[in-house]
């Protein structure tokens, strides 16, 4: 047993200690959160557009399709459809390097750019269908209400919809961010070094892979309980008006 | 107040209303009755516009409500509308549910709208629910709140669609007696109900309305004391 926690010791030694590998898993994890942060706030932003623009273009009555705004919004919505099918239809991995060897493959564009603009857009389409089952969660008489109180389109969404469909969608939001963490260990494909990649390249110099890689696998875990926790505090706050 | 000239309004391939004439005119207080399916629901959903009539006019005012240049979201600060299902905002509380069209409208500074707001909840007696969420409440303090709330815009009219349909027996006189109070006041009020004491005691005019018609209408008196259509009398000896 002694031998073996010996044993376990100098591995560690070897793994973290020397040379300084232990860099390898911070600078990783910088930049894994870096590109999980950046991506995801573009992904709210598209994936917000993209619901707005579908809801509002279904809820659309007949006679107002056929103005100028109805054709611009109907544009917009083939537009949307036609993104949400590329996205949600091909693997990540796929669109990763698409965009690194076509797309953006010029040297302005650093592998972080490339990794944080394809998930972005690629976590995008996942949150618009999120927040779009949650716009239609909120029953129809909340709509009916605010606009006989005279409220206008927007501001009934803004203000009386959209709170409440927040809350309905913030599971399977927390769930797509936890989800948009995790997938970003294929980064290493486009040899940025996130997290994953450290871990692998320590495997590498060192041959040793049970520390490296287990090390990776329970900073990613502990990252995702935090997650997880911090939405369970969340919920409490929006359940505030749920209290019977 | 309202003129409805012409009025038909299809879903698909069905027929709901079939050509309405009628006009309510200041102070009345016009009750609509009739079997499930008659079209009463969609008639009153149609005079503030959350239905849009597939063809005829809808005159509030003197304004064409109908005409696409119309600003509908002004002409609905006038009209204020109840539901059976009282659709309180659950989110916000029962201040917010009340001051949020006032303030967010621009009609009432926020000071003004809370005033307001705890003058009519003191007429309803629920002042003490103000800070409390639409989830706390029961049915019949939901519904008197959504009266309450539509009254806060200061409508001329109001009109409720089966207000009480969704309550639980013991709580449809609470909210009665607030429309009845409302009435007595002079609002002038449109009500589809199937609560008939209520029809007989409140409305100045009743209304039969059957697959998409108004078959019969008159005094309550007329209609319920001696009503001329089969119809109206099938339907009365029902529900009586």
């Amino acid at each position: 047993m002694s031998e073996w926690f010996a044993e376990l010791q100098s591995k560690f030694v070897l793994d973290f200690i020397e040379d300084q590998r232990y860099m390898y898993i911070i600078d990783g994890l910088k930049t894994t959160l870096i590109v999980t942060f950046l991506a995801l706030i573009l992904g709210l932003i598209i994936g917000a557009l993209v619901a707005v623009v579908r809801t509002s273009y279904s809820s659309m009555r007949e006679e107002n399709k056929r103005g100028l705004g109805g054709l611009l919004l109907k544009i917009a919505d083939i537009i949307c459809r036609v993104y949400l099918t590329i996205i949600r239809g091909t693997p990540a991995l796929v669109q990763l390097l698409i965009m690194y060897f076509i797309i953006l493959n010029s040297p302005e564009f650093t592998k972080t750019v490339v990794a944080v603009v394809t998930f972005g857009i690629n976590s995008g389409a996942y949150v618009a269908e999120i927040f779009r089952s949650g716009i239609l969660s909120v029953d129809v008489g909340q709509m009916e209400a605010g606009r006989s109180l005279g409220l206008g389109y927007v501001d009934t969404m803004t203000q009386i919809v959209m709170p409440q469909a927040m809350k309905n969608c913030l599971p399977a939001l927390v769930n797509e961010m936890i989800a948009l963490l995790k997938e970003t260990s294929i980064c290493g494909y486009i040899g940025l070094n996130e997290l994953t990649r450290g871990g692998d390249i320590i495997r590498g110099v060192t041959f040793d892979a049970l520390l490296p890689l287990f090390v990776v696998a329970l900073i990613y875990l502990v990252i995702v309980m935090f997650f997880t926790w911090i939405m369970g505090l969340l919920e409490r706050r929006l359940r505030e008006s749920d209290i019977r | 107040m309202i003129y409805v000239k012409n009025l038909c309004k299809s879903f698909g391939s069905h027929q709901v209303l079939k050509n309405i004439n009628e006009h309510i005119a200041p102070g009345e207080k016009v009750v609509i009755i009739g079997p499930s399916g008659s079209g009463k629901s969609t008639f009153l959903r149609c005079m503030n516009l959350l239905e849009r009539p597939t063809s005829g006019q809808v005159i509030f005012d003197g304004v064409d409500i109908t005409d696409p240049k119309t600003d509908i979201n002004k002409i609905r600060q006038h009209m204020g509308m109840v539901f059976q299902h009282f659709n309180l905002f659950p989110h916000k509380t029962i201040m917010e549910n009340i001051t949020l069209a006032p303030t967010r409208l621009k009609l009432m500074k926020p000071d003004e709208a809370k005033e307001e707001a705890l003058r009519l909840l003191r007429l309803v007696n629920l002042e003490e629910k103000a800070d409390a969420y639409p989830g706390q409440l029961s049915g019949g303090q939901k519904q008197r709140i959504a009266i309450v709330r539509s009254l806060a815009l200061k409508p001329k009219m109001m009109l409720f669609d089966e207000p009480t349909s969704a309550l639980d027996p013991e709580m449809v006189g609470e909210v009665l007696e607030v429309m009845k109070n409302l009435a007595d006041e002079g609002m002038t009020m449109a009500v589809v109900t199937h609560e008939m004491g209520f029809a007989r005691e409140v409305g100045t005019r009743v209304m039969f309305m059957d697959d998409g018609i108004i078959l019969e209408q008159g005094t309550p008196e007329e209609i319920f004391g001696n009503p001329k259509e089969a119809r109206t009398q099938e339907f009365l000896s029902k529900v009586l």
